[in-house]
């Protein structure tokens, strides 16, 4: 093909936009065979995932968003931080400001195929777990991946504090649900839920905001359901249930975190 | 409902192959004749048999359906949008409802975008069979997209009409290889005029290379 990396960049942008069939339908892949060409291909994707991954959080780190690791750059670093990047202390904290800022969508990522997966195979649409995570590393790349920016912008910009009350409130409201469904004593809540946000001192901006906020919802919605259906030929009850796992994909994170915080389990 | 019909002219259940279509692409616009109306019926061209690589058939997919269903897209757009802007309160508070209207701005611009590149693609696209494949092809900002299959790898091939299509006479003809991608059309002829004497040619060729 006579199309280069920027080229190619730019035709992903504009099918994540307006194409999202295209963006996320696998094509050239097998599923459900474990070869070589399939093993080269979960690289490969990997290797997508990771990239956009540092796209996504190096930004936030470099601006400083994240950046609270104090810890000491470990001794093996230093003579290669010294011979190939310089001062070996900025370089660990850009590192480990990357590698923070990326957990949660790394985290939930993982979730989310977890339960995408688990939904396909119940539903015996499964096609295999390459064409599963094809559509979830393409959907989180670009859908996901976009929330987060949203939110990290919402939670730093001035002139949006009302949105960003909602989004914190909206946040709170979930995760109270799961306080009370694991009975989790009021000293212990790190959350906790206050006075609802009024409506009314939204301005214009943050409406816009919220908007593009609810597309890239419904975007990343749709092309989980695109990806179930043109992937795994899934039929659409089969889609939309696998839809419902995604959508049980927060509700499992917080459940862990939560039972992981407050010592039901112990790593 | 959308009408559908699949003939399998070759290949018994469950044969496969590797992907066998070939899509070039080329920095010189020169393969594509873009200049002449994107509305017309095929163009069928007499071929010598012994020429395999001879044009058969020819033809410029319709712009009919998708301009359609841009100006769907723009009058429900416009409507809903005009309608919660005339009704600020319907759905509880001014900002709610203003926010529902930025989405559909949002959405509505994002669906009829598509559509106008859409049409822009199929303007510059000509569909076309020879003794030995069909093949797709367009130019597009100085480059060439060329998409073959051969008919040799060639194991089904099938007509649909969604509700538009059915009304404007016009169809998508897809052309299968039972191949390992999971597209299951390799080639489609996109809002193709005529559309049974697409397959009607592709047919004939099929039987002249089974004798």
């Amino acid at each position: 093909m006579g199309t280069g990396r920027v080229g190619r960049t730019a035709i992903g942008l504009f099918d994540a936009v307006f194409r999202p069939s295209r963006f996320v339908q696998a094509s050239n892949v097998a599923g459900g065979t474990l070869s070589w060409n399939s093993l080269s291909r979960l690289k490969s994707l990997l290797v997508v995932f990771l990239a956009n991954v540092v796209l996504y959080a190096t930004p936030l780190t470099l601006s400083g968003y994240g950046v609270a690791v104090e810890t000491r750059a470990p001794s093996w670093f230093v003579p290669i931080a010294n011979a190939t990047l310089g001062d070996p202390v900025t370089a660990w904290r850009l590192f480990a400001g990357i590698a923070q800022n990326s957990a949660f969508l790394i985290a939930l990522s993982a979730v989310t195929l977890l339960t995408y997966h688990l939904a396909l195979v119940a539903t015996r649409s499964s096609e295999g777990l390459l064409l599963t995570v094809h559509t979830v590393v393409y959907s989180v790349s670009a859908y996901l991946a976009g929330i987060f920016t949203v939110l990290v912008f919402l939670s730093r910009a001035p002139g949006f504090e009302t949105a960003r009350s909602l989004v914190v409130d909206l946040q709170v409201q979930f995760i109270t649900v799961f306080y009370d469904l694991f009975s989790v004593p009021e000293s212990r809540r790190v959350f906790s839920a206050e006075e609802p946000v009024s409506l009314v001192q939204l301005t214009s901006n943050e409406t816009a905001i919220l908007a593009v906020l609810i597309a890239l919802v419904l975007y990343f919605v749709y092309s989980m359901y695109l990806g179930a259906r043109l992937n795994h030929g899934a039929g659409v009850t089969s889609a939309t249930l696998s839809l419902l796992a995604v959508g049980l994909s927060p509700a499992v994170y917080v459940a862990i975190l939560l039972v992981y915080s407050t010592g039901g389990i112990s790593l | 409902m959308s009408q559908e019909s699949t003939t399998d002219p070759q290949s018994p259940a469950g044969a496969r192959s590797e992907e066998s279509n070939q899509e070039t692409t080329t920095d010189n616009d020169s393969a594509v004749d873009a200049g002449s109306s994107a509305v017309e019926p095929p163009n069928e061209v007499a071929g010598n048999r012994s020429d395999r690589s001879e044009i058969i058939l020819e033809t410029r997919p319709t712009l009919k359906p998708t301009l359609a269903r841009l100006t769907a897209v723009l009058v429900v757009g416009a409507a809903l949008i005009g309608y919660l802007f005339v009704t600020p309160t319907l759905l509880g508070t001014t900002e709610r409802t203003e926010i529902a209207a930025n989405l559909l701005v949002l959405l509505t611009v994002v669906g009829a975008g598509r559509l106008a590149f859409e049409s822009y693609v199929l303007t510059r696209t000509r569909y076309v069979v020879t003794g030995e494949s069909v093949r797709r092809e367009y130019s597009l900002l100085y480059k060439t997209f060329s998409r073959e299959l051969p008919l040799s790898k060639l194991r089904s091939h099938e007509l649909h009409r969604s509700r538009i299509e059915a009304v404007l006479g016009v169809g998508t003809v897809g052309f299968l290889t039972g191949s390992i991608a999971r597209s299951p059309a390799h080639l489609e002829f996109e809002n193709v005029p005529h559309p049974e004497e697409v397959r009607q040619q592709v047919r004939r060729q099929l039987l002249d290379d089974d004798r």
